[in-house]
């Protein structure tokens, strides 16, 4: 019992949830809207690649509406998308454990938006290159401790909640946890031990 | 507490999965401990990481796509159930009185089966002869690729014999021998680049003797380098097959590395070595591989001016592209060049050092090399500079 309704968005929510349990397809295209961006990167953290990504999000929004009256009212309705994304990410991976192997390319749009239009196009360089070095890293990281280092670290789920999403106890968590940080330390030493994460510590 | 009871909880704490009094505990801890306040910054930004890591943001329209399509995959199921159900009834009344009709294509389909079966049975003598002629005819087209295979190769084998079991009876004849065995390795060079359509077309296995020359000839690296202007363009369908082996050609690298090789043997070299990491890429250099990934790592980070390249074989494909790689690359390290000057930075110059190192190969290979051998002559000053202070 946790997120009890308290702010706005909830209601807003739970009244969209509603039409859309009545057959009302426009309140379930305000939830898509909403949400969609949010449910993309999150699964994109995980699955790393675009058109996997993409399936997913679709899968999660379809299971969703159909399993819609499944959902209990007295709580959030991101939190269950999420755990719908989390369910369908984790099918997926187990569908296709086939590696794939994406390019982590900085993307053309954010260096030319980034290193040309910018004021200081030359920070934007070693920020491209600092992202392309952390996406590279995450990439090496296994899927499971991947998965639950972001879903720790992003979308600030505890040990309980990955414990159940994932069935796994939470000493696992705990373990995988400490596996994907102790790699991405190794991986990300240069960024860790000069003063280049400004964002990193910023954030915090 | 001591420090190490602490470090085992600090990824709890950052977590927040910390009873109220351990808490405090740590808390109390680290106001007086420098070095596990150092450890909690360190993890502070690896969780951070997860937050920070972002991906190429998707087209705008990317997002109107994907709520649409999660849209009609939720309209699409109810339509189609009433559509293809009132077709199905209607098509049960129009179906279930004309079943005989579905006999009578049945006994028609047998008709045809049989008649193809007699067929072949009273016309067997004439069909049989079919396969024979077929036959030989695959086995003279492969006699003579075998042949057009084989005859490269005898030169190389014989030769070779040749100089390696003759040199210690006759050793004047020797240096004309060395000679001969370079003159076929060039000649093979030219004929059978694997870059070149030829070579790829041809099955598997020749395919492997070619790479089996290439290995000869990694020992005369002059020898088969290809000016760029000539590079040879692969066709599309080889392209596939590369993908499949890129560490199986030289050819392209080898070329670029050219003008590289050459200012290294001139001594230009350098002690502009920041660390062992970078003498090791030296080392690594000699991988085919790791000089072909080189090389489209450095086309990928082109591709951001360019967004042609995104996979092997479009750079392959735009081979006549190479300069236009080579410019954006230089441009990229002018980036790094103008940025390091302007931070002072030790890990910004070294960085940029780092870029200058990795790329050389394209870097060096453009018309204004002079100006790239100054900036790095520069960029080292600039850190030995620093590492004095």
């Amino acid at each position: 019992m946790k997120d009890h309704l308290k702010n706005r968005s909830d209601k807003e929510d739970l009244k969209w949830v509603r039409n859309a349990k009545k057959g009302n397809q426009n309140a379930f295209e305000k939830l898509v809207l909403k949400y969609q961006k949010r449910i993309y990167y999150s699964v994109r953290k995980i699955i790393l690649d675009h058109d996997d990504t993409n399936d997913i999000a679709q899968d999660t929004f379809v299971k969703a509406y159909s399993n819609l009256h499944r959902f209990d009212e007295r709580f959030s309705f991101y939190p269950w998308l999420h755990r719908i994304a989390v369910n369908t990410t984790l099918n997926f991976q187990a569908k296709t454990s086939r590696v794939k192997t994406t390019f982590t390319n900085s993307t053309e749009d954010e260096v030319n938006q980034i290193a040309f239009n910018n004021e200081n196009p030359l920070e934007g360089v070693i920020e491209i290159e600092f992202k392309e070095k952390l996406t590279a890293a995450l990439q090496q990281l296994p899927f499971d401790q991947r998965m639950v280092f972001i879903l720790r670290t992003s979308d600030e789920l505890s040990y309980q909640e990955i414990s159940e999403q994932l069935d796994i106890s939470v000493g696992t968590v705990m373990s995988r946890l400490s596996r994907a940080r102790t790699k991405l330390r190794e991986l990300l030493q240069d960024y860790l031990s000069e003063n280049n994460v400004k964002g990193a510590n910023n954030e915090l | 507490m001591n420090c190490k009871e602490i470090k085992d909880r600090l990824e709890r704490y950052i977590d927040n999965e910390l009873s109220v009094q351990e808490k405090a505990e740590v808390k109390k801890h680290l106001l007086k401990c420098s070095t596990c306040t150092k450890e909690l910054e360190i993890l502070k930004s690896i969780n951070s990481f997860g937050k920070i890591a972002t991906f190429p943001a998707p087209q705008p329209q990317y997002w109107t796509q994907l709520s649409q399509n999660i849209l009609h995959k939720i309209a699409a199921p109810k339509e189609k159930i009433s559509w293809v159900v009132h077709v199905l009834t209607g098509l049960k009344r129009i179906i279930l009185p004309e079943k005989i009709s579905y006999r009578l294509v049945g006994l028609a389909a047998t008709a045809v089966i049989i008649f193809f079966l007699v067929q072949i049975f009273f016309f067997r003598e004439g069909k049989f002869e079919l396969p024979i002629e077929v036959g030989t005819e695959d086995a003279i087209k492969l006699t003579e690729q075998k042949a057009s295979l084989s005859k490269p190769q005898p030169e190389v084998v014989s030769n070779k014999n040749v100089s390696t079991e003759k040199p210690a009876q006759q050793p004047s004849e020797t240096p004309k021998l060395i000679e001969q065995q370079q003159v076929s390795q060039k000649s093979i060079a030219k004929v059978e680049p694997p870059l070149s359509g030829k070579a790829l077309d041809q099955p598997a296995k020749k395919f492997d003797e070619v790479v089996i020359i290439d290995e000869d000839k990694a020992d005369t690296p002059q020898d088969n380098v290809i000016p760029l202007s000539k590079a040879p363009v692969p066709p599309k369908k080889a392209s596939k097959v590369m993908n499949k082996k890129m560490s199986d050609f030289s050819v392209q690298p080898a070329a670029v590395n050219l003008k590289a090789q050459q200012l290294e043997r001139k001594g230009v070299k350098a002690d502009y070595l920041p660390d062992k990491a970078t003498i090791g890429f030296t080392q690594k250099l000699d991988s085919n591989y790791t000089k072909y990934n080189e090389v489209f790592l450095t086309a990928q980070k082109a591709h951001n001016f360019s967004k042609k390249i995104k996979t092997w074989e479009d750079y392959l494909n735009t081979q006549p592209d190479l300069e236009y790689v080579k410019k954006a690359t230089y441009q990229q390290a002018v980036l790094y060049y103008k940025l390091a000057k302007q931070k002072n930075n030790k890990a910004v110059i070294q960085q940029a050092i780092k870029f200058y190192y990795q790329n050389k190969a394209l870097l060096f290979s453009i018309e204004d090399a002079d100006s790239v051998q100054m900036q790095i002559e520069e960029l080292n000053d600039l850190m030995k500079k620093l590492e004095k202070k």
